[in-house]
């Protein structure tokens, strides 16, 4: 059986520092609080050195090192890293236990590699690009690899059972949780560390103080075992982000967007997935609703440019009414496109770049003015809608609508929006002389017509009748005209 | 079979049809290096089609000469071989009415007020490189309007379509793009009968002739007066 204990140390103080937008280093003096009991609960290795301690007031602590910072305890942050730790411990192996915070105990024994040296520097990076220092013990049972969890250091994250006699010998009894009972008999026969009991026979133990004195003898020589409570990879990737007062611009928000999305990508990459949405929230100061939006893209990505272009776009257009006090980006996790292109065929080559390009053609051309035209269910001229082009959708599914059909006779008509208005010369009723701009004017030559064109009778306001001819001036070109109600417009011109 | 696809895998087939260009230019050349217009006049000028990778100009010198046409015949020519194509409309005159919907939904139509907007969404289209053919319909904007497109706007074109393999055609109402590697003249003019006749019937009146052509003769780009 192989274990392996993956820790957060000081994980309330990670968190804090964290959402602090700081990474828990040797360079930090901060100390975390707990505010209600104004008590120093856990302080930075250069804290620790400048004298402050745990259980220290704040008072105190502040006599000591005068430019300590203090914070408090984040339970937000807490819980995107354990998601975070939780995430990074399904990528070694299923079988996990989510311990306590901070912790995560993995069972490798299925692993066909289950040394530490083969995952472990993967899973430290991945988690201090999150921000979190982690350090790993790896030994026979649960208890054990977490002792060398423990014993771990920054310099040395990694800690192996190779001579785990060795390893934890300089340990304090206190870490074994030594039964009540037991405790003022060690402390008469004088042991204080873990090294210092082993180093006594277990049988002789067993004979003074029985099956606890085996136990705890079995705990310190890593003799134990217990079954894990597997726990399931939670599916949210979340980051949060608070701004103390509020913001009022949106270089600040940017910046710290900018950090979130790369913690996202880095986690959801991780899990070899990729972003197929994205669901901003920001919270408004004095109560105000809060501005929610669902990014969608045209590919999952995991881009991090893309993705921070994509809510950079949106965050342009949004106006708040207050201080925003905080932004919470999730990221929708999905699969690699299940795609095989081509090599001559013809699907985007990138359908998030086109996706962008689609948005400035519509800022370019304007809203409803770009995209697949969809004629209208009418048999009224000039009806149609246009939009969004699915063909990332269509290279995915590999559906198309049947195909094309060739209908048309004669020559395409170009189609003036709006008709042009003409003055006409008429006799009895067909034109003959066409007065317009000057290349759509003339006398007719050949005339077709009248095409009688109504619909929509049915309903009076939105009934439509008209006369439509088609013309050859003099001078060559061939248009469409119609009349109504006395009055000509050149609808157009064949070409 | 299925396969994933990831960026990795997207950017070893992009190199892999590189590879395969260099290797076999002649199996790049029917499969990729043209596109079919669909009038078969034009198609044998231009060696089997539009050229990827090249801004090509066709000049309609007057209305009725069948500028609108060819778009049509182009349109259906690139539904029908499963491509998809950008229509950028220099003065919103495309009519989608002789369509069917299976036509249209290959189509990406840009509808825009000027020239100077359509050469701008041109420019973005050949320089996003999605749709292996753009068109640039120029043939209504005034030429007060396409004066005021500096020249350098057309070689700018030239030179995305190029890099990113998109053939272009631009469709102008007077000879305008000096950056064109070839331009030709539509030069048969149409009556009122043709509206009576079947599309097929009228592709072979569809003539051009050239204006000039550039032709890569041993590396060297040759221009030669049409």
């Amino acid at each position: 059986m192989m274990f392996a204990a993956l820790l957060l140390p000081d994980f309330a103080l990670q968190c804090a520092l964290r959402a602090e937008h700081d990474v828990l280093s040797a360079s930090r003096l901060a100390a975390l609080v707990d505010d209600e009991e104004d008590v120093v609960t856990a302080v930075t290795l250069v804290a620790l050195r400048a004298g402050v301690g745990p259980g220290m007031r704040t008072a105190q602590a502040l006599a000591r090192c005068a430019g300590l910072r203090f914070v408090s305890r984040s339970p937000v942050q807490e819980r995107i890293a354990t998601e975070a730790l939780l995430q990074a411990a399904a990528r070694v192996t299923p079988y996990y236990e989510d311990t306590a915070p901070g912790l995560a105990t993995l069972d490798l024994s299925r692993r066909p590699d289950p040394a530490p040296s083969v995952w472990a520097a993967d899973i430290l990076s991945s988690l201090a690009a999150l921000a979190l220092s982690a350090r790993i013990g790896a030994a026979g049972d649960p208890e054990s690899a977490l002792r060398l969890a423990c014993l771990a250091t920054a310099v040395e994250p990694v800690r192996e059972a190779e001579n785990f006699a060795a390893a934890v010998s300089p340990l304090s009894l206190a870490a074994l949780d030594v039964p009540t009972e037991l405790q003022p008999v060690l402390a008469d026969w004088g042991l204080r560390t873990v090294g210092e009991l082993l180093a006594l026979n277990r049988e002789e133990i067993g004979l003074r103080l029985g099956p606890a004195g085996l136990a705890l003898w079995d705990r310190a020589a890593g003799r134990t075992t217990r079954p894990l409570r597997f726990a399931r990879v939670p599916e949210i990737y979340r980051e949060l982000t608070e701004f103390e007062g509020g913001i009022e611009t949106l270089e600040p928000l940017l910046f710290r967007l900018r950090r979130l999305l790369e913690e996202l990508a880095a986690r959801v990459g991780s899990a070899y997935l990729l972003i197929k949405a994205l669901d901003l929230r920001l919270e408004v100061d004095h109560g105000g609703v809060p501005i929610e939006r669902r990014l969608t893209l045209a590919a999952p990505t995991g881009d991090v440019d893309l993705l921070f272009r994509v809510a950079h776009g949106w965050l342009d257009t949004v106006q708040t009414e207050a201080p925003v006090l905080s932004c919470e980006v999730i990221a929708q996790p999905s699969p690699p496109e299940d795609l095989q292109p081509g090599l001559f065929e013809s699907a985007l080559r990138d359908p998030n770049a086109f996706a962008e390009t689609l948005s400035r053609l519509v800022v370019l051309a304007g809203e409803g003015r770009v995209g697949t035209p969809r004629r209208a269910n009418t048999h009224r001229p000039n009806r149609f809608t246009l939009e969004l082009p699915r063909f990332f959708e269509e290279d995915r599914t590999g559906y198309r609508a049947e195909p094309p059909r060739r209908l048309t006779v004669g020559l395409a008509l170009r189609r003036f929006r709006p008709p042009l208005p003409v003055e006409v010369e008429a006799w009895r009723g067909r034109p003959q002389n066409i007065r317009g701009p000057r290349e759509w004017s003339g006398g007719v030559r050949t005339l077709r017509g009248p095409w009688r064109m109504s619909g929509d009778w049915w309903e009076a306001a939105q009934e439509w009748a008209w006369d439509e001819w088609d013309v050859e001036l003099v001078e060559g070109p061939l248009l469409r005209v119609a009349t109504w109600q006395k009055k000509w417009w050149v609808l157009g011109n064949y070409d | 079979m299925n396969t994933c696809v990831t960026p990795s895998s997207v950017s070893k087939i992009i190199e892999l049809r590189a590879l395969l260009g260099e290797r076999f230019p002649a199996a790049q050349k029917t499969h990729q290096s043209v596109l079919p217009t669909g009038v078969p006049r034009l198609d044998a000028m231009l060696g089997g089609g539009l050229p990827r990778g090249t801004l090509t100009e066709v000049v309609r010198p007057l209305a009725g000469c069948g500028a609108g046409t060819l778009i049509h015949v182009l349109l259906e020519e690139t539904a029908r071989c499963r491509g998809r194509v950008a229509l950028v409309d220099g003065r919103d005159v495309f009519d989608p009415d002789d369509f069917d919907a299976a036509t249209l939904a290959a189509v990406l139509w840009v509808r825009c007020r000027d020239a100077t907007a359509a050469t701008k969404a041109t420019d973005w289209l050949l320089r996003d490189g999605n749709l292996p053919l753009v068109l640039l319909d120029l043939t209504l904007n005034s030429s007060a309007e396409l004066q005021r497109v500096p020249g350098s706007t057309w070689h700018r074109l030239a030179h995305a379509a190029q890099a990113r393999g998109v053939a272009c055609l631009a469709l102008t109402p007077c000879p305008l793009i000096s950056s064109a590697s070839a331009r030709l003249e539509l030069e048969h003019r149409f009556d009122v009968d043709a509206l009576d006749e079947r599309r097929g019937q009228l592709l072979p009146l569809l003539r051009c002739r050239w204006l000039r052509r550039r032709e890569a003769v041993f590396g060297e780009l040759v221009a030669l007066a049409g």
